[in-house]
């Protein structure tokens, strides 16, 4: 049918176009948005000091290699899923380092454990077997940063209702808009085709088809727009957040995004949902004008 | 009964290409009364029919519904042996329509393509082969004398050259039933005699034509037929039990002298 598709008027591109773009974009950022958090979030609580450190100040009597050996067994075996650990020298020099306090003599020896329980029962239990042992709480950063957290969370859930909302309008409409001016330019050829003994059908096809190819190109353009959108956020929130820095062009963005790679697969399909939600809204419009017509 | 598939590509067998009973078509209210007429009559193979009357007497709504392009306020019509009333398939409807030419009033044309592919398009949504398709649109532009605005587009062209283009559209896929209004047979000579003159080579081969003018045409005309009058005035009963319009068969044609049967 070259005739017929010569015959044929395309949809306004640009509107279709440009609109489409924008809804793909507010999609992406919707679906994105809470992953993304969320994903930071916990990153970002997993750097956090969250442990208890037992210092053991160095002594001159040879008690102190069983002591410090019997300790974390002890401890272990009575505060089971704790993480008892006992940090290697380089990290104890790193935390010294940290605390600001100059230390003089030998390094002391720390041991870390993941404890939310009574402090006092630990500190207890630890001076049994090393009187002079010094119990560290974490800092008390969760606490603080709790309403933080929580705030990220809300907005990250509001933003992302809002851009869905505004793309859950914005598509339909736009798709209905760009049916409609196309049945609407070619209503002349559609009242002609039957005339000459030809399937409106074939003319559907043909608009349908343009469309879709339209809010395709739309939607993928959206779609390239929005990883690099999402990339820039990323790399904006990375110093606030403390998030790793990024690891190369090689390692792609992909991992940097916070997002699960199902999740971009998913985003990936939407310019394939919108050009099939484009095609059937053309066949809808086009036989509805269609009816009233004949 | 030929399926519609068959109707494509072989010409109907049948006598009676248009059979129309009771037919309800609107009239002026100055000319019938009731502003509404009931037509019954039936066009055989091979048969010209021309209809005459008044402006506003129905003549292009006739038309109309023997093309397909109106739905019928009443009564009964069957073309080419399938009923086309209102409860007709849409693509019974389709594969009928591809076999009726109509000249219409004011053509409308798919403004996006040249005269030429206007021409050839009916034959391309008929499945032509793309050479015959060629063949069949050069041959029948030269024959209307169309071939300098081949390339042009119908905007660009007077109301005579779309008329012509028209006919020629309306003749090239040699349709089974050729319906013509009255601008295309009185605007100019030319394009009339020319019309007329392919009009009676189809005609002789097998097609049905039905005519509309004002006014009854020259006895001169190339194309010779029978001829109705609208709007439609039964006859009178004459004598005993006779309600229907005219004597015989409901649907038998009129008289030739009540009718102005020319020829």
């Amino acid at each position: 049918m070259k005739r017929l598709s010569r015959a044929t008027c395309w949809p306004s591109p640009w509107p279709l176009l440009l609109g489409l773009c924008f809804a793909t974009w507010l999609i992406g950022l919707a679906l994105a948005l809470p992953y993304g958090v969320e994903t930071a979030i916990q990153h970002w609580k997993g750097e956090l000091n969250d442990h208890i450190v037992i210092a053991l100040p160095t002594t001159e009597d040879n008690d102190e290699t069983s002591q410090t050996k019997a300790l974390p067994q002890a401890l272990a075996s009575t505060f089971p899923g704790t993480g008892v650990t006992r940090l290697p020298d380089h990290d104890v020099a790193q935390i010294l380092a940290n605390w600001s306090a100059p230390w003089n003599g030998p390094l002391p020896t720390l041991i870390t454990l993941y404890y939310r329980g009574d402090v006092s029962a630990l500190t207890g239990f630890v001076h049994k077997y090393a009187p002079e042992a010094i119990i560290i709480p974490p800092p008390p950063q969760q606490a603080k940063l709790a309403p933080l957290m929580t705030s990220l969370h809300e907005a990250a859930r509001h933003g992302a209702f809002a851009a869905g909302f505004a793309a859950a309008l914005l598509i339909p409409a736009l798709l209905y808009l760009g049916a409609r001016t196309t049945a609407l330019a070619n209503a002349s050829q559609q009242a002609l085709l039957p005339q000459l003994g030809g399937r409106p059908s074939s003319l559907h096809h043909i608009l349908a088809r343009r469309m879709a190819l339209i809010a395709f190109l739309g939607s993928l353009a959206g779609l390239v727009l929005l990883l690099p959108a999402l990339a820039l956020l990323v790399s904006t929130l990375r110093p606030l957040l403390r998030l790793p820095p990024f690891t190369g062009l090689s390692s792609a963005f992909i991992p940097d995004l916070f997002l699960p790679r199902p999740f971009l697969g998913m985003i990936g399909l939407l310019p394939f949902l919108i050009a099939v939600l484009s095609w059937g809204m053309v066949h809808l419009v086009c036989s509805l004008q269609g009816r009233k017509t004949s | 009964m030929a399926s519609p598939e068959t109707l494509k590509h072989t010409s109907y067998p049948g006598p009676s290409m248009i059979i129309l009973e009771q037919l309800l078509l609107p009239a002026s209210p100055a000319l019938m009364p009731e502003g509404k007429q009931s037509l019954s009559l039936k066009v055989e193979r091979g048969e010209t029919l021309w209809v005459t009357g008044p402006a506003e007497s129905g003549k292009t709504t006739l038309l109309d519904h023997i093309a397909l392009r109106r739905r019928s306020l009443g009564g009964a019509m069957t073309i080419m042996n399938y009923d086309a009333g209102p409860r007709i398939r849409k693509r019974t409807c389709r594969l009928l329509q591809q076999r009726i030419s109509y000249v219409d009033a004011v053509p409308i044309f798919m403004e996006r393509l040249t005269l030429a592919d206007n021409i050839a398009l009916p034959l391309e949504l008929n499945h032509f082969h793309k050479t015959d398709i060629q063949r069949e649109t050069e041959s029948i532009l030269r024959w209307f004398g169309l071939g300098a605005h081949a390339q042009s587009y119908p905007a660009t062209l007077s109301q005579t050259i779309r008329l012509k283009a028209a006919c020629a559209r309306a003749l090239v896929t040699q349709p089974s039933i050729i319906l013509v209004d009255e601008p295309a047979l009185t605007l100019c000579p030319d394009l009339r005699d020319q019309l007329l003159t392919t009009i009676q080579s189809l005609v002789t081969n097998g097609a049905a034509a039905l005519l509309a003018t004002q006014v009854p045409p020259p006895p001169d005309t190339p194309l010779a037929g029978r001829v109705i009058t609208l709007p439609w005035q039964p006859d009178p009963p004459s004598g005993d039990d006779m309600p229907s319009f005219h004597a015989g068969s409901p649907l038998s044609p009129p008289s030739p002298e009540d009718r102005g049967f020319f020829s």
